[in-house]
């Protein structure tokens, strides 16, 4: 899902996953976490920015923080010469 | 099941280059259990190859598939049309299915897009170990089901070497567990360590590759 998003032409891409220790599916964000590392993986083997994909762990009270995330893309996207 | 691991992406990337339309082929059996070329993984490499194209300027058509099994003759039935149209088919089978699939379609390159390593089992989610060496005459009803000539380093028949140290292999004591105080340990359990006192003769190693590539003809089963 995430490599068919650069595929069709979305230059970053920012997951917002829940806290680390409070997913409603026990390890789920821990599973996020690692699949996006291996595509940060493939990102390195293909010669694309790993920073283009970044995950955020937040809750909904951390409103703060995800505007934080999303701001922390755009200004990423913004340095790289993209539409944000 | 067949235990397999993908390549290096930039070992396939030079691969499949210069092919104008390439098929990524994948193998619905045992590589997709071990997570390394089934229906998924076919996605991802084929998302990788598209991205490093889009990235080089390089215009080569990816197209994506995956069959039950690619060392069975009915299944390639399905993308019969899809492998006469490709350049290039990137086979995501183990060695079989690769060789099976360049035996059926002898005029198209068929590539191999992952290292074949090891007949094995699922130990636990992406943790693949060896079982079995298939050697061609089996041996673990001496060995309480433990496999010497697999899981032994130096699949020895009569006990452990020196390098056995605390139930570790002197190979890579942190990975390998020394397969003969397994065998003792087992044997033990099942009150059978009598057996073990058995000297096992010289194995004759003609059943397995030693013999040359190996056949089964089975006259009551053939048409």
């Amino acid at each position: 899902m995430i490599l068919k998003c650069l595929e069709e032409g979305y230059e970053g891409i920012l997951i917002l996953a829940c806290p680390l220790d409070n997913c409603k599916y026990v390890r789920g964000n821990y599973r996020a976490q690692k699949r996006v590392d291996a595509v940060k993986k493939i990102l390195d083997d293909i010669g694309i920015e790993r920073e283009s994909v970044q995950i955020e762990f937040v809750s909904s009270l951390d409103s703060h923080k995800v505007a934080e995330a999303i701001n922390g893309m755009k200004a990423y996207l913004a340095k790289r010469g993209a539409k944000g | 099941m067949i235990v397999a691991e993908r390549k290096p992406f930039d070992e396939i990337y030079e691969m499949v280059k210069g092919y104008d339309t390439v098929l990524v082929l994948g193998c619905g059996t045992c590589v997709t259990v071990c997570m390394a070329g089934g229906e998924k993984e076919v996605g991802v490499l084929s998302s990788a190859i598209r991205l490093a194209n889009k990235k080089n300027n390089i215009t080569q058509d990816i197209i994506e598939d995956t069959i039950e099994r690619q060392c069975d003759r009915e299944f390639f039935d399905k993308v019969k049309k899809k492998i006469k149209a490709a350049d290039a088919v990137l086979s995501m089978a183990c060695g079989v299915g690769v060789q099976f699939c360049s035996e059926v379609f002898e005029g198209t390159r068929v590539l191999p897009a992952l290292n074949t390593t090891f007949y094995g089992t699922t130990e636990n989610q992406g943790v693949w170990s060896e079982r079995c060496a298939g050697c061609g005459e089996c041996v673990l009803d001496d060995f309480g089901g433990i496999c010497p000539i697999a899981r032994c380093s130096k699949s020895l028949l009569n006990g452990p070497c020196g390098g056995s140290q605390n139930g570790k292999c002197e190979v890579d004591p942190e990975n390998i567990d020394c397969a003969w105080q397994l065998i003792y340990d087992r044997m033990k359990l099942l009150g059978m360590l009598d057996k073990l006192e058995v000297n096992q003769a010289v194995k004759d190693w003609n059943t397995a590759r030693d013999g040359g590539p190996r056949k089964i003809v089975r006259e009551d089963v053939t048409l």
